[in-house]
């Protein structure tokens, strides 16, 4: 069998003949191409030699007929092969004899970027928002997965595509993904950085568990940039290799910023990206990141679940405002405020406090362009992260006079100057005033107009 | 925001390169400088995915050895083709390497590095002691080491000697019979291996498909 597939080579699925029209990468297991059939265009993946199991083929098979568990998944269609009629074979030979690969999606380039070029800075958020948003769909696409009785085994950089603009996600290499019942430790994979520590330490293989901390490690590394676990002690190392890999992240793991043990921090100036994030995103973030990596380095089952990471990162996604100074992005947090601490952008003393709105412990910005959604506000539902609920609105004749429009399908009610009780219904708009009292579809809440 | 404070790590990737009289016959010189320019963009590729950068360093030894390339950032690394005259020193081409291991890798933090031997033929010198030198510091002994013969000629023992117990001994030197798998061979030491160093826990190494039976000596296109 080939290893890799000239130009112009023919591979067929059940219903259609592809034309091999160019490599688009190639990994561990085999290589990815760009295919046609007629004006249709698609992704192949071809297996090497190694990797061409028969076991791997049922695997593949089975993931197509399960089906894609969202949208945001580059899944397996059909599989490839040389010839039409294949031999089957003797179903315990372990090569499928002229080997075999998988259709699935072509991703759009022109969009969709690899993560990884964001560590390298070849790529970057077009905005703060997009950037929790592509975390957002991250912990939402696992959520799914794990939900249909999946775990992906592989979650990395080198998996993940996103739309730099929006934050938009794709996720690809799913033909790893197995049902979350793998017995063995044999089954480890993974990749560097993101393998959990019983993994690392032969004791577990990959479930839906071990996703789960690989899911931290990503969106730790997308918001602080720094592997939680890579400070003085990964700094130490000269050259790194199986041995200081397995001691670094299984036999020894220890968060950079541990409250009690100060053994691995960031080595200032050589290896401290992360200090310019860490204080700059409010508390209720840090005391999550350091739960998942204290607790949850140890203790598997405590790891932060998935839907506990919509919510969290759904409010943060409510609580950016601007720098009065620079324009800077900042994120709402008392704390800083009262201590007055200086803007991360401009050095400037952060003495602005943003117009928002408190709902119950919850304090959310209002800024001119924020769209709420459902999650933000009812934490009855903390998974409606894209369903929106109401929108800023700038009054079209005074610009300084803003109000929220009603998106949802319930009725707002609130209590006018004159002292009348007044609804508003879809698509009204709740004129913002210092110190109004709403409630929002049965969720009370309390505005605060912007002060210095 | 300084991106260089992510204290990244660099893979150094060494080019040990045969630059004897015998690699002007056949067209195994000019093949192999076509191998490596083929491979740039792939590594380039692997350096993109990467944290941190691929530096290339390369030598050639024939009668004595010399450096061809320095510290070259992936990027910015193009090809000269190689000048072929003399015999084979290999064991200065090792020792040329370990007095660079020596002293400008001190205080250096890296990925194990990766070291491409090719060669078409037998040592001319004593490359045991050179070997035994590189061996000694500690960038050699922690390389993963890969020997590429180029045609029949070539010392497979000595090859295997170079290799050693690098990567968990699972390491064959490869034998390329023509010009194509000479370009398979180099672009899988330098990428895939490269990969694997970066990437040193992932339990799937691709080894490309090796011959070791039933080799027909007589049907080498050299």
């Amino acid at each position: 069998m080939p290893e890799q597939l000239p130009v112009g080579a023919l591979v067929y699925t059940d219903s259609e003949i592809w034309t091999v029209e160019k490599e688009l990468g190639t990994g561990g297991q085999g290589s990815v191409y760009k295919v046609t059939s007629g004006a249709v265009s698609g992704a192949l993946k071809w297996y090497n030699h190694q990797s061409a199991t028969e076991q791997q083929k049922e695997a593949i098979e089975e993931l197509i007929q399960l089906g894609t568990p969202g949208e945001s998944y580059i899944w397996p269609e059909s599989v490839a092969t040389l010839k039409k009629d294949v031999d089957k074979g003797d179903a315990s030979e372990r090569h499928t004899p002229h080997g075999f690969g998988y259709l699935m999606p072509l991703i759009d380039g022109k969009r969709f970027t690899k993560l990884s070029y964001y560590f390298s800075g070849e790529a970057t958020f077009k905005t703060e928002d997009a950037k929790i948003a592509a975390c957002l769909q991250i912990a939402a696409s696992f959520h799914a997965l794990h939900l249909s009785g999946l775990c992906y085994r592989d979650l990395s950089f080198a998996n993940l595509f996103v739309d730099f603009e929006t934050g938009e996600i794709q996720i690809c290499d799913n033909d790893n993904v197995t049902f979350d019942s793998l017995a063995s430790p044999k089954d480890a994979w993974g990749t560097s950085g993101f393998i959990a520590p019983e993994i690392m330490r032969a004791e577990a293989p990959p479930s839906s568990l071990t996703d789960l901390y690989a899911l931290s490690v990503v969106l730790f590394r997308i918001l602080f940039l720094q592997h939680p676990l890579q400070g003085a002690r990964e700094y130490a190392i000269d050259i790194a290799d199986q041995d200081s890999e397995i001691r670094l992240y299984g036999t020894d793991p220890l968060f950079i910023y541990d409250p009690d043990d100060d053994d691995n921090r960031p080595v200032k100036g050589k290896k401290d990206i992360s200090d310019f994030f860490w204080n700059r995103y409010p508390e209720s973030i840090r005391q999550l990141f350091t739960e998942a990596f204290t607790r949850g380095l140890h203790e598997p089952h405590e790891r932060i679940r998935e839907s506990v990471w919509i919510e969290a990162l759904s409010v943060l996604r409510a609580q950016d405002y601007y720098c009065e100074s620079c324009g800077g992005t900042l994120y709402y947090d008392l704390n800083r405020l009262k201590k007055g601490e200086r803007c991360e952008h401009c050095g400037r003393s952060l003495n602005f406090v943003p117009p928002r709105v408190k709902i119950g412990n919850r304090v959310l910005t209002l800024t001119h362009c924020r769209t709420f959604y459902v999650n933000q506000i009812d934490s009855s539902r903390p998974l409606a992260y894209e369903e929106p609920f109401a929108q800023v609105v700038v009054h079209p004749k005074y610009p300084t006079v803003w109000g929220l429009k009603n998106l949802s399908q319930e009725f707002w009610r609130y209590t006018a100057s004159d002292g009348t009780e007044r609804e508003i219904g879809q698509g009204q708009v709740l004129p913002i005033k210092n110190d109004l009292e709403a409630n929002m579809g049965g969720t009370d809440a309390v505005f605060r107009i912007g002060t210095k | 925001m300084n991106l260089e404070r992510m204290g990244t790590r660099d893979l150094h990737l060494f080019f040990l390169i045969d630059a004897s009289d015998s690699m002007s016959y056949g067209g195994k010189a000019e093949t192999l400088n076509n191998a490596i320019r083929e491979s740039i963009p792939h590594i380039r590729e692997v350096a993109r995915e990467s944290e941190g950068g691929i530096k290339v360093h390369a030598l050639s030894f024939s009668t004595g050895a010399r450096w061809l390339v320095n510290h070259v950032d992936i990027r910015d690394f193009t090809w000269e083709n190689i000048k072929t005259k003399g015999v084979t020193d290999m064991g200065r081409g090792f020792e040329l390497l370990s007095e660079k291991l020596s002293t400008h890798f001190q205080g250096e933090r890296g990925y194990q590095p990766v070291m491409i031997l090719l060669s078409d033929g037998m040592p001319t010198d004593d490359y045991q002691k050179g070997l035994e030198k590189l061996l000694a510091t500690r960038w050699g002994s922690k390389a993963i080491r890969i020997a590429i013969a180029i045609g029949s000629e070539a010392d497979m023992d000595v090859l295997q000697e170079f290799i050693g117990d690098s990567f968990r001994g699972e390491l064959k030197p490869l034998l390329a019979k023509n010009a194509a798998e000479l370009k398979n061979y180099i672009r899988w030491a330098s990428t895939a291996v490269s990969q694997a160093s970066i990437n040193p826990v992932k339990p799937i190494v691709p080894v490309p498909q090796i011959e070791v039976e039933g080799v027909d000596i007589d049907a080498l296109e050299w």
